[in-house]
């Protein structure tokens, strides 16, 4: 157990800025219960304990990385019970990370049943209906009942958001990007859509977690023979697909070496499941735009490797270093473009489809544009390893434009909220701009000392 | 229950058709301080990897502890150390949050002898792994792998990356550990003179075989220079028993030789009808000319 905590206590208080996650998230989910003893549910005030929870989530976000590091790590084979405690310790993870919010919301139930039961003071609300003792002792236990759903309903949406980082953080790559972004469309589909219509139930829950748990523990305590088993295979089937997708690859070389040669891999990656959930129903057509506009993001956020990636070029290649970033700039675009088309023609084809209403694809399809542009030159500013500025940045730039993508797809016609996501879009027009112009900057000013591909990608490349 | 630390029986491994380690058998005892040699794609880390029990044997087999390597459980490999080729730190912790998380997976941790290194090796313990030198990152690594005092140390190229001051003092460490008796080590290195300074037993690993298993001091009996003093003219054609290489570049030829006996010198004195003087090469002269 010591190691199992250990690792618990590394997840979410490892760096500074974790600490400073975790903590404020804690105090936060704190006062929000302090709040819910005191106040009348209202939706503002639920809106505190999520935002508590969606810190304690980000202050262990070191939670995917480091597991996967130290999964993948031959030390872990030497660590007595090394990889039962680390499952043990991103079971745990989530379990905690999961918690709160189910139990705010049994204790919040719990504080307007005694107010019932002893018509006490509610948060100054008055009130509409006494019901009697045995419907007050039926609704408590339909609490206690509905806490264990929420919970392991928590639970399971949590495991899957730790999934998507882990593949998104660890891999730092388009494939871990897709794989992250199936991950996403595979809880918007199931979990979330359970969430929304009301239809989750323990059993499904417990059974979900069930079998989700047990293929993830066993594929990974049984990873090491696995490998060790198909060692010998002389192609192993992804490699046979590596192989496959890397004679398809052609085009020019400073295109090859920036990993920008290929965007049907991530335009198929994008589309095909997008197209895949559409066609099977979805509960929300205006949803689309939101995941749509993340979606958008993915191809930008591949840009954060330009600056690594280009070291190589500038030994090589006759260029200053501005020369260098309009060359890579070119390059992302090339590749970039069609992703963006991609998802623009999905985007008018899901209109079509479901009948979207003309104004939100009107504002729609330039924030999709919009966000593959912001976030192609944050990666870009990216030229000494992402840091807790970049980090705030593009949190900020994320947040900004999952906003927006609500405001629009609440717009409905409505003139006002148009005029405001036009605003704002105009505004991101010209923040992308000031980006692109802090990049090249920051390319002119680059220290290739200091920009060096990732020695853990590397060390895990080598092994 | 056997003492013996490590043993293996005609061992063997292929990677699908490749075959890349083939019937190596040995035994490693508490005390042993093994140097394991090799070209580059030998099979040192093959092997190494093969004791851990990291991959499984496709021939033979290969006990720790008196267990399967391949299954080894729980309280083996809390007696075991590892040094890998390369640092597995994990970037965004600090040197202490790191030393704490492994820590935490032994029940007996030696924080004294943790700090004491620590202090000598000049690691600061405040510091982020990620802004560490290579070669800071490998003095850490190998740290790890103290801490829990192993009854099996194995490390894999533990200093490619260290400084010779660095290397000098991990030396002194390993000297250290291996003095009680009571600890094996096994260490695969290019850097000949330090497997010459620590070892005491000695594996050369050539095409996936063992070239050499034995001690030290045996390699260095068994393995010579020999320089022919004839009385007369010397025969063209010498039939030198065990002969590696033969040099005729003056008046008396040298040569290198193998398994060389003082049967074998007495032989050679009667055929040039002169004598024969020995002299002893140093690891490194004996791996290459073994790799002649």
């Amino acid at each position: 157990m010591k190691a199992v905590a250990r690792l618990v206590l590394t997840y979410t208080f490892g760096t500074r800025v974790l600490r400073l996650f975790s903590v404020a998230g804690l105090v936060v989910v704190v006062v929000a219960f302090v709040l819910l003893q005191l106040f009348a549910q209202s939706s503002w005030l639920l809106t505190i304990p999520f935002l508590g929870v969606t810190m304690i989530f980000l202050g262990s976000a070191l939670m995917p990385l480091m597991f996967g590091r130290m999964a993948r790590s031959h030390l872990i084979r030497v660590l007595p019970w090394g990889r039962v405690k680390l499952l043990l310790s991103a079971f745990s993870t989530v379990a905690i990370v999961a918690l709160p919010l189910p139990l705010l919301s049994f204790f919040a139930m719990e504080r307007a049943m005694d107010y019932y039961a002893i018509h006490g003071d509610y948060g100054g609300v008055a009130p509409h209906v006494i019901p009697s003792a045995a419907v007050i002792e039926k609704a408590r236990q339909g609490n206690v009942e509905n806490f264990h759903v929420q919970l392991s309903g928590s639970f399971l949406m949590t495991g899957w958001l730790y999934l998507a980082l882990w593949f998104i953080t660890s891999e730092r790559s388009i494939a871990g990007y897709v794989k992250g972004l199936l991950v996403i469309l595979f809880v918007m589909f199931f979990p979330l859509r359970e969430v929304s219509q009301l239809s989750m139930t323990l059993k499904g829950s417990l059974t979900q977690i069930g079998i989700v748990w047990f293929l993830f523990g066993a594929g990974f305590l049984l990873w090491p023979r696995w490998k060790a088993f198909t060692a010998g295979w002389r192609l192993r089937p992804q490699d046979r697909i590596s192989a496959l997708l890397q004679r398809q690859v052609a085009g020019r070389e400073i295109d090859l070496m920036l990993g920008t040669a290929n965007p049907w891999f991530l335009i198929a990656a994008q589309v095909v499941p997008i197209v895949f959930a559409s066609t099977i129903g979805f509960y929300s057509a205006a949803v689309w735009l939101f995941y749509l506009t993340i979606f958008s993001t993915i191809a930008g956020a591949i840009a954060c490797q330009a600056a690594e990636r280009s070291r190589v070029l500038w030994l090589r290649g006759n260029w200053t270093r501005g020369e260098l970033f309009s060359q890579v700039e070119r390059s992302f675009w090339r590749h970039n473009s069609f992703v963006m088309g991609a998802l623009v023609a999905l985007m008018v084809g899901i209109g079509s489809y479901a009948a979207l209403p003309v104004s939100l694809l009107a504002i729609g399809l330039p924030l999709l544009m919009l966000s593959t542009i912001l976030s192609t030159y944050l990666g870009f500013m990216v030229t000494r390893g992402l840091r807790f500025a970049e980090g705030a940045l593009a949190v900020t730039v994320m947040l900004a434009l999952m906003a927006v993508a609500v405001i629009a797809a609440r717009a409905d016609g409505d003139t006002q909220d148009i005029l405001i996501v036009v605003g704002i879009e105009v505004a991101m027009a010209i923040s992308a701009v000031v980006l692109r112009s802090a990049a090249r900057k920051r390319w002119e000013k680059i220290d290739w000392m200091l920009c060096r591909p990732d020695r853990a990608l590397r060390a895990r490349s080598a092994s | 229950m056997n003492s013996a630390t490590v043993e293996a029986s005609h061992l063997g491994k292929m990677f699908g058709t490749k075959r890349v380690l083939q019937d190596l058998s040995f035994g490693v005892s508490p005390g042993d301080v093994v140097g394991v040699l090799g070209k580059n794609g030998a099979g040192k880390t093959t092997l190494l990897e093969l004791m851990l029990g990291f991959t499984q044997p496709t021939e033979g087999a290969v006990r720790l502890f008196g267990h399967e390597s391949y299954r080894l459980p729980g309280d083996a490999k809390a007696r075991v150390g590892f040094v890998p080729q390369q640092d597995e730190l994990v970037d965004h912790l600090t040197v202490a949050d790191q030393l704490r998380v492994i820590a935490s997976f032994y029940p007996h941790w030696d924080k004294d002898l943790m700090s004491r290194l620590c202090q000598e090796w000049g690691i600061d313990v405040r510091a982020r792994i990620k802004g560490m030198s290579v070669g800071e990152r490998q003095k850490l690594s190998i740290l790890l792998a103290f801490g829990h005092k192993p009854d099996l140390l194995i490390l894999d190229e533990p200093v490619a990356s260290l400084d010779p001051i660095a290397r000098r003092q991990f030396l002194e460490q390993l000297v250290e550990i291996s003095t009680d008796g009571r600890r094996a080590i096994v260490f695969s290195s290019h850097i000949v003179s330090d497997i010459e300074r620590l070892a005491n037993r000695i594996w050369i690993l050539k095409e996936g075989r063992f070239d050499w298993q034995g001690d030290l001091d045996s390699l260095k009996e068994s393995i010579v220079r020999i320089h022919l003093r004839g009385s007369g003219r010397l025969p063209e054609v010498l039939a030198i028993p065990g002969a590696l290489s033969v040099r005729r570049e003056s008046a008396f030829p040298t040569a290198i030789v193998r398994d060389w006996t003082e049967g074998a010198q007495r032989e050679l004195e009667r055929q040039i009808a002169g004598t024969v003087e020995v002299e002893a090469l140093g690891l490194e002269e004996i791996f290459v000319e073994l790799h002649r």
